[in-house]
């Protein structure tokens, strides 16, 4: 089965990253060598040939002026016996006609180059006495004329040289540099193999580690096998895997307490719940009392003051007592229709539709000054608080009707203060406060649920309340956002 | 054109004081019939005066008499008898071509060109003229060649048409100082190198001057043909010995000027005396040459010559 490098082991990356740097570099310089070695190859066969075709201008020049031809084939013998690279070797003279010429080796098989160099004769200043303008002066000055347009044109030398030696001299520097390089890549394969057994042991460890985390084993050791940042990744693994350990055990805990803590909340929902059924049968078997005792009596006289009328004959009573028994109806309909708002009353404050959350708060206060001549209670609302509306209003006459009551009951206070203000925009605050006693905030909590339906009614709207108690008094507050 | 510095009328001229005292007492003294004395020696020169000013103060040293200019026209112009000096084959032409009153003597001008020149002359003018050669006699370099070599060798001449006629005069020379002489006439088209092959059995070679053979573009392969064959170039002047010949007898500028000025003792106004090689003349050696033709030079040879009387 083919396997991509993604699939690699670390060990063959490793070795992967060890060995093809070394080979890239190492094609690399081969091909630059064969790219240079060819360019180098014709620099160097056109600089032998023009300096060997120099040499045999100048060294033939005497050959040609004399046509010595045995001069000119010893010096061409001479040449080719210097330079391995010569083929062949030809002297012309000014008309092209070979003088000499010399075949070095068989050119056959190798490629070959020609080059071809001028013979002239540089002429040579001195006083001949054939100059019809000049003086003819025996110790006038002598030297090589510099002026080139003097030299006379004797003939070519004509080299021709082959590419095998060239080739040949090449090819084992070529070899020479690719045994080195290959030498050079061998060893640079062994050091990166090495380095990558160095690398791969802290590795594998550090796998190892991150194995057992990931299977929930947090107390991994990983012995450090490596210095630098191997090392530190090795520390850095064991250091993770401790804080991951740590880290666990206090989710754990949270969670722990956190269910301990919705357990609560369930059994405290329960009792609400069961408080709540039984405030409701409470408050059903209350109004059928009432209705049994206030309504009932008051029907039941309209009934038979109706009756009374109803059986005696209308000719035979007399005005006063169908004015009596009407008055009776009429005061009975009267208490009937008391009870009844009065009932109504108990069950919904009425005054909250009529007057407002704001007047009904005061109401409220007044009443339980009323009732209550040794506590004191006052209500501030300040200004530009919204004026809550609804549900909302009611919950929050509730929940200031139950902390009023709670006073009453529990504080023995003597002052109690409610203050109704918008702390924060969109939000109105309702704190009650009190001097009194005050109690143990989580005792009183878990037994009472009373505070606990403060709370859930709070909650309900997306409020907040919160709760403060001590030998100074208490003081409850719940936030109720406002659109 | 002689001192000139920017101005085409002025003409430097330098007058040496006349002395023609000592020249009448010297001509009474011979008792040269026709000689003039009291002539004024007057220089042409033409080219560069740098080139003759050290003849012109080695002369001026003898001849007090003297005068030297550039311009023709000044030196005809000049009063009283006079004997011209013609300093190179230009001034040679230009005094022959001017027919100008008085003998002529040539100076710096080889044989060959001063026979081609007065060859053009007028025949009657040429009676009045006379030169000293710019290279020394055959009998000068021969006498050389044999005291390099003390002893019987042969020497090999190469001749051109224009130098044919020097040969009975170089073979005498040759006769005179013990020398076998190999000459060989080198035909027009020749190559001059090829033809030294010919003188394949001589030790040395006398040169002479001949455009045909001896010329810048053939002294290199010369030179080279006879070092590879061991043999020495007698030469006729002597920057040729610098450029690479042997050894040369020539005359340096004190001997031609000591020359002329006993020439000018002699002169007659009807006729010059023949023209003549230098009779004084010294020697010049390239002791690398010498070496490497493995040569012993000895002293004698360096000091072998004729010089001048100091005055």
């Amino acid at each position: 089965m083919r396997m991509s490098p993604r699939d690699w082991s670390i060990r063959s990356l490793l070795i992967a990253l060890a060995i093809a740097p070394v080979l890239v570099m190492l094609a690399a310089l081969v091909s630059a060598m064969f790219l240079s070695a060819q360019k180098d190859l014709k620099a160097d066969i056109d600089e032998k040939g023009q300096l060997v075709a120099a040499a045999l201008a100048e060294s033939s020049q005497y050959g040609v002026i004399s046509e010595n031809r045995n001069v000119l084939e010893q010096t061409m013998r001479m040449l080719a016996a210097t330079d391995k690279t010569v083929v062949r070797l030809a002297v012309l003279n000014i008309d092209g006609e070979i003088l000499a010429s010399f075949q070095v080796a068989d050119s056959a098989g190798q490629k070959t180059f020609e080059f071809s160099h001028p013979i002239s004769s540089q002429p040579v200043e001195a006083n001949y006495f054939d100059s019809t303008t000049q003086l003819h002066m025996p110790q006038q000055s002598s030297g090589v004329v510099k002026d080139k347009k003097q030299e006379v044109l004797l003939g070519r030398a004509i080299v021709v040289i082959g590419a095998a030696p060239f080739l040949t001299a090449k090819h084992r520097a070529i070899y020479s540099v690719l045994l080195l390089a290959s030498v050079a890549a061998f060893c640079g394969g062994v050091f990166g193999l090495v380095l990558a057994k160095r690398i791969e042991q802290p590795l594998r460890e550090v796998m190892r580690a991150m194995m057992q985390i990931r299977q929930g084993q947090y107390n991994v050791e990983v012995s450090r096998v490596a210095g630098g940042e191997l090392g530190e990744l090795q520390e850095a693994v064991v250091d993770m895997s401790r804080a991951l350990s740590s880290q666990w055990q206090w989710l754990e805990s949270k969670v722990e307490q956190r269910t301990k803590e919705l357990q609560k909340a369930n059994l405290e929902k329960g009792k609400l719940i069961a408080h709540s059924n039984m405030m409701l049968e409470s408050e059903r078997k209350r109004i059928a009392l009432d209705i049994h005792d206030q309504l009932n009596p008051s029907l039941i006289a309209i009934r038979l003051a109706a009756s009374a009328l109803a059986a005696n004959d209308p000719k035979s009573l007399r005005a006063e007592e169908v004015k009596k028994l009407a008055g009776d109806i009429f005061s009975t309909a009267d208490e009937i229709y008391a009870n009844a708002r009065r009932i109504v009353k108990s069950l919904r404050p009425e005054i909250m539709d009529t007057l407002g959350f704001n007047k009904a708060l005061a109401e409220l206060v007044r009443q339980f000054n009323v009732m209550q001549k040794h506590c004191c209670f006052d209500v501030v609302v300040m200004e530009g608080t919204p004026n809550l509306n609804g549900d909302v209003a009611i919950t929050a006459y509730r929940v200031i009707q139950e902390g009023l009551s709670n006073i009453v009951k529990h504080a023995q206070a003597t002052e109690a203060m409610v203050t109704v203000d918008s702390a924060e925009a969109g939000k109105v605050r309702v704190v009650i406060r009190d001097n009194g006693k005050g109690f143990d905030v989580n005792r009183g909590r878990g037994e009472g649920v009373g505070l606990i339906g403060v709370n859930e009614r709070v909650a309900h709207y997306g409020g907040s309340f919160s709760l403060k108690s001590g030998p100074a008094g208490t003081i409850l507050c719940a936030e109720f956002p406002v659109s | 054109m002689l001192g000139k510095t920017g101005s085409k009328s002025v003409h430097l001229r330098r007058r040496i004081v006349t002395q023609s005292i000592v020249v009448g007492a010297f001509c009474s003294a011979k008792g040269s019939k026709g000689a003039l004395p009291g002539a004024e020696v007057r220089a042409l020169v033409s080219g560069s005066t740098e080139l003759v000013r050290p003849f012109i103060e080695a002369f001026g040293s003898r001849q007090k008499n003297f005068y030297y200019d550039s311009n023709l026209r000044s030196l005809v112009a000049r009063r009283g008898r006079a004997i011209y000096l013609a300093l190179g084959p230009v001034s040679l032409s230009t005094l022959l071509e001017a027919d100008v009153d008085g003998p002529i003597i040539s100076v710096f001008v080889a044989s060959q060109a001063y026979k081609q020149i007065i060859s053009s002359a007028k025949v009657n003018r040429v009676k009045q003229v006379t030169g000293v050669f710019a290279e020394c006699s055959p009998d000068s370099q021969l006498e050389l060649t044999y005291a390099i070599f003390q002893r019987r060798i042969s020497v090999g001449v190469l001749l051109s048409s224009s130098t044919a006629g020097s040969e009975d005069l170089i073979r005498r020379a040759a006769q005179k100082h013990n020398i076998e002489l190999v000459a060989h006439m080198v035909s027009a088209n020749a190559n001059p190198v090829r033809e030294l092959n010919r003188f394949s059995d001589v030790t040395a070679i006398l040169a002479v001057p001949d455009a045909a053979i001896f010329n810048s573009q053939t002294l290199r392969g010369l030179l080279e043909s006879t070092y590879r064959r061991g043999q020495g170039i007698i030469g006729f002047s002597a920057s040729m010995v610098m450029a690479g010949t042997l050894a040369t007898a020539y005359a340096a500028v004190d001997d031609v000027a000591a020359q002329v000025d006993e020439i000018v003792q002699f002169i007659s106004r009807e006729r010059a005396p023949e023209s003549q090689y230098p009779y004084y003349w010294r020697v010049e050696i390239n002791k690398q040459v010498a070496r490497s033709l493995n040569i012993m030079i000895s002293d004698g040879v360096l000091t072998l010559g004729n010089r001048p009387r100091a005055r």
